[in-house]
């Protein structure tokens, strides 16, 4: 297969390009999941909170460990939450791993018959390995389909390429090959490029190849007719009844006639023959 | 005839209204002996919801109730701590799951609620105003 042919080029073009472009999406695709998977945990977070709200808040109010301690066993059970924590006025109340950090979300509890009346603090650590790991399940998925979608598009691309355009051009360069210029052959216009850039191509050629034609023609007739006034200036020229001879400066005879013959034997003249 | 059960309908839900609007205050009441002269109104709540089982001056306190769902007791939780008495309840279900029981004391009536704290210096109570004797001690006044 030609190494610079249109196929192997396209093909090289196309599957930098899809490398390219894939990696981009990926990376782009990942930041983007990993950031909703966050503002979804988020979400979910809040949603925790309110679910637990009404029982955190009593917990808080009354300060009951027992309460409290029920609040953070039950929100530690969610995937997305690593550790919690109660703070009230009297007692604290953690989960084993829980250390307060940046990252901590805290949710002031307001007691449950007073709305202004705040009466601790709910402390939550959200589990960025699990948002991560599940950005990163997305993304994997998100790649091989980017890739898979990748190696289709060129497969397809290569595959149009061969079929729509490099064939037909191969056939009609082909078909040029064996066309002897100044017959009436022509190449065949590829049926599927009626009206396409290589039907105009074959089309092009076959006008240049009748023009061939028409000039090898021209040119056939006009040495026909030089043949013709050739062989009458000669018959003249032979048959003239007077010796006729043509010399050149330095006194070689060139052409004679027949009379020019006789006439040199009849005046016995010597001829010297000049021989190359 | 709709149109009649439904004017009708309208008619005794303005009445209710109005009989709650026009109820008369609650008062919150202790023993006459008792020291306290005053509570906040979240002090008030902290007795009555369970947080705390004690006066401000340490002494126990002992919350006097109305059985059941009467209009007191559902006008009191109302304006104490803005809440149906079914809510209230639900939080008392609620807090018997963790092993807290309830410090207060049930009364059928408002008379045996009266005559309880006249006999407890420890008992609080609510009472509407009009039921006041000398031997109560006004600590709250509810929806003045």
């Amino acid at each position: 297969m030609n190494k610079s042919g249109l196929v192997i080029r396209l093909a090289i073009v196309i599957v930098f390009t899809a490398i390219i472009v894939g990696l981009i999406t990926t990376q782009l695709f990942y930041r983007f999941t990993f950031l909703n998977e966050q503002a979804l945990g988020k979400q979910s977070i809040n949603q925790l909170y309110q679910t637990v709200l009404p029982t955190a808040s009593i917990a808080g109010y009354l300060g009951d460990k027992e309460l409290t301690m029920e609040v953070v066993n039950g929100l530690i059970t969610n995937d997305i939450i690593t550790a919690a924590a109660i703070q009230t006025d009297t007692i604290m109340v953690k989960s084993d791993n829980f250390s307060q950090s940046k990252a901590t979300l805290e949710y002031i509890l307001f007691s449950p018959f007073q709305k202004e009346r705040s009466v601790g603090t709910l402390f939550v650590e959200a589990n960025e390995d699990y948002l991560r790991v599940k950005a990163n399940n997305i993304s994997e998925t998100n790649t091989f389909v980017v890739a898979i979608e990748a190696l289709i598009i060129t497969v397809i691309s290569i595959l149009v390429t061969y079929f729509v355009i490099t064939r037909p051009i191969l056939s009609i360069g082909n078909a040029l090959h064996l066309i002897r210029p100044g017959t009436t052959e022509r190449i065949d216009k590829p049926r599927s490029h009626q009206k396409s850039e290589i039907g105009q191509l074959a089309d092009d050629v076959n006008d240049l190849l009748a023009k061939t034609e028409l000039q090898m023609l021209q040119e056939k007739s006009l040495r026909g007719e030089v043949q013709i006034l050739e062989s009458r200036f000669r018959m003249l020229f032979e048959n003239a009844p007077s010796a006729i001879a043509l010399v050149d400066p330095q006194g070689d005879i060139l052409l004679y006639n027949h009379n020019f013959e006789q006439l040199i034997e009849k005046l016995k003249l010597p001829v010297k023959k000049k021989l190359w | 005839m709709g149109k009649f059960k439904r004017t009708i309908a309208l008619l005794i839900l303005t009445v209710c209204i109005f009989s709650v609007k026009a109820q008369e205050p609650l008062v919150i009441v202790v023993n006459k002996n008792n020291p306290v002269e005053q509570l906040s109104r979240s002090e008030l709540i902290d007795l009555f919801m369970g947080k705390y089982v004690a006066f401000p001056n340490d002494v126990k306190a002992i919350p006097v109730e109305l059985d059941g769902e009467q209009n007191i007791k559902i006008h009191f939780y109302k304006e104490l701590v803005g809440m149906p008495l079914a809510r209230v309840n639900a939080y008392w279900s609620r807090l018997r799951f963790t092993g807290r029981k309830r410090a207060a004391v049930f009364k059928s009536n408002e008379e045996d609620l009266i005559a309880f704290i006249m006999a407890n210096d420890q008992t609080i109570g609510y009472l509407p105003e009009s039921l006041i004797t000398a031997d109560l001690k006004v600590v709250y006044i509810l929806n003045e």
